[in-house]
């Protein structure tokens, strides 16, 4: 194992810019010293890439990602500390980065190509392949100012197709496209690093980060928070969320107590979770004190019904905890779901079983590295 | 080493074209645009004004402003596009790898390459209309050419860099070299100024050079030819200075774009 990049103690400050402050900031760079005033972006970053060892960076927004990213690219200077690159480096860095308006597609490749250090014979003999990638059809030779947000990153993500660096540098680039291309692309990555690729991503998927890298760093309000493999990050950050939301969530359930319907799920936790099975639990009140019914659904991330049942159909009663509050655990095993995101809903139901009231959800992840389309794993046989 | 990068070859490939883009008759106004002044100021020096030429120089006023004015376009046009350079390309700089020395070397490298280009075609033209002029000087003149691009150069990475943090420098750049441009024998010659006051016009040192250019091409070398080496010299010492300042300064300038 060697190390691709060496990230060690960066620092970044952003100089507060106002506009009288131009002229004393002249000067003082002039004179070869360094504004250390200002608002601090990044704080003591460090640490190392080893080659085959992709790396993500999570965080909210603000975190410094995108700040640490262009200064691992050589793009901004850090204000404290060094960045060491072995081997070529891709960077996507933002959409359309380098690319000029008024340029075709085309003359826009040539000069993106070259800053990449793609040049001359050598371009000319990728420029089909590049092209035929982004696959944007007669568009190449328009300028590029006609073209969709998702025909930029086509092209710029088509380029780096070409390039085959050592270390490739992306940030949040895949959010854009449409699906056909995203899986393109991730098809890519995903052979990119058979092949001894190094993946440096950004990415607010915490599945793209666990399916893509070994390790992720952590950043928040520009520190370092947490650095190891990327599933222990990823579960980390996604508690982190998880206890956020909900502390967001109790409080606008304590303000509007009143509020409430007659009956209310008042919490819902995820045990745990694995490819197979979930194991959840919750509470529900009721203002009555009726022994109310709850109503567990599984929806995709984007909100497709995947299962549905009530303590009703199941024949189940709540535990009574306390006086109105009830109580449920559910586990749900052998399920055939396929890898994804998915989020787990409870509605309070009233104690005929009839009437929904309101609802509280849970987003899991099932694990796994299968690839056929949908969510269900249906058992079959070929002949 | 640098200039063989094929990486800028590209990049200044792409600044060739930047200067055509977008109308049509772009190329022709690269060249109509300095034919228009040219004929403006022959207007108002020679025929309204009725400025006399000293023998030496000919009889063409014609030939004597382009000389002189030719230059004095490349010098003036690189230092103000190379002040908004980094700005215009703030969008390439803060997000590729491009060597941000670049982009003012190469907008002054496109700017003296035009004028050259054209002030080679007047002069030939102007021999084809029988103007006596010295046709060789396009080739002699090469020397005074480069020493005002590299000091086109110093200043444009000087004001490149401190315009992206003081927004006035392209303001103050206009009137500046307006004023240059009557400080120096460009419209006049150095003779009708009356002697008290041509100290002021020698302080400006591009007179030593206009005034190079009007030798070779018009009357002959009278200042001997180590004046192109103290130009060159000059010229070097602008260009390192203003790499100087411009390689501290060019880092940090994303924090201000």
């Amino acid at each position: 194992m060697s190390a691709l990049l060496s990230v060690s103690h960066v620092s970044k400050v952003f100089p507060r810019t106002h506009r009288s402050a131009g002229l004393r900031a002249f000067v003082r760079l002039a004179l070869g010293r360094t504004n250390t005033e200002g608002f601090s972006a990044l704080a003591d970053i460090d640490f190392e890439v080893n080659k085959g060892e992709s790396l993500a960076l999570v965080g909210e927004n603000g975190a410094g990602k995108s700040t640490l990213l262009k200064i691992i690219a050589g793009v901004l200077q850090p204000t404290q500390g060094s960045v060491v690159r072995v081997g070529t480096v891709g960077a996507l860095l933002e959409l359309g980065a380098g690319f000029h308006a008024e340029y075709t597609g085309r003359e826009n490749l040539k000069l993106a190509a070259a800053l990449q250090g793609l040049i001359g014979r050598a371009f000319e003999e990728k420029l089909d392949e590049i092209i035929a990638f982004a696959d944007i059809g007669e568009h190449i030779d328009q300028p590029i100012k006609t073209y969709s947000s998702g025909m930029i990153v086509r092209l710029g993500f088509a380029l780096v197709t070409a390039m085959k660096p050592d270390l490739l540098i992306t940030d949040e680039v895949l959010a854009v496209g449409d699906e056909s291309f995203q899986n393109k692309c991730i098809t890519w990555m995903e052979r990119y690093l058979d092949q001894g690729g190094t993946l440096l991503l950004v990415s607010h998927s915490l599945y793209h980060v666990k399916k893509l890298t070994q390790r992720a760093v952590w950043l928040d309000h520009g520190k370092q928070r947490m650095l190891g493999s990327s599933n222990d990050v990823a579960i980390a950050y996604q508690t982190f969320h998880e206890e956020k939301q909900a502390t967001q969530k109790v409080a606008a359930l304590a303000l509007d107590e009143t509020m409430l319907g007659q009956y209310a799920v008042t919490a819902l936790h995820i045990d745990s979770s694995d490819a197979t099975s979930l194991r959840a639990n919750g509470e529900v009140k009721a203002r009555d004190g009726r022994r109310p019914h709850v109503a567990i659904g599984i929806v995709r991330a984007d909100g497709t019904p995947v299962f549905g049942t009530t303590s009703e159909i199941d024949g189940f009663t709540l535990r009574h905890a306390a006086p109105g509050v009830f109580k449920f655990a559910i586990s749900l095993t052998d399920w055939r779901l396929l890898p994804g995101s998915y989020r787990l809903k409870a509605h309070a139901m009233d104690p005929e079983g009839m009437r929904v009231y309101d609802t509280l959800e849970r987003e899991f992840m099932v694990p796994g590295t299968k690839r056929e389309l949908g969510f269900v794993d249906v058992p079959r046989t070929w002949d | 080493m640098k200039l063989i990068n094929p990486l800028f070859v590209a990049f200044l490939e792409r600044e060739f074209k930047n200067r055509f883009l977008g109308g049509v008759l772009s190329p022709v106004w690269w060249v109509v645009q300095p034919l228009l002044q040219l004929s403006v100021y022959a207007l108002v020096f020679s025929v309204f004004l009725k400025i006399q030429l000293p023998e030496k120089y000919g009889t063409s006023y014609l030939a004597f402003l382009a000389v002189g004015l030719w230059p004095w376009l490349a010098f003036t046009e690189s230092v103000t596009r190379g002040a908004g350079s980094l700005l215009a390309q703030g969008a390439l700089i803060t997000k590729t790898q491009l060597p941000r020395a670049w982009v003012p070397l190469a907008t002054v490298t496109v700017s003296f390459s035009l004028h050259f280009v054209a002030l080679a075609v007047i002069v030939l033209m102007l021999k084809v209309f029988g103007v006596a002029i010295n046709g060789w000087a396009i080739v002699t003149s090469v020397p005074t050419w480069f020493a005002l691009y590299l000091a086109a150069l110093g200043v444009a990475w000087f004001v490149s860099v401190a315009h992206v943090l003081i927004r006035d420098v392209e303001s103050m750049l206009a009137p500046l070299l307006f004023l240059m441009t009557f400080l120096a024998p460009i419209q006049y010659a150095i003779e009708i100024i009356p002697e008290k006051f041509r100290g002021y016009v020698y302080a400006n040192p591009f007179t030593f050079a206009i005034e190079r250019m009007h030798q070779l091409f018009l009357t002959g070398p009278v200042t001997p030819a180590w004046i192109d080496l103290a130009l060159l010299l000059g010229g070097a010492l602008v260009a390192f200075l203003g790499y100087f300042v411009f390689k501290r300064v060019a880092p940090h300038v994303d924090d201000y774009l």
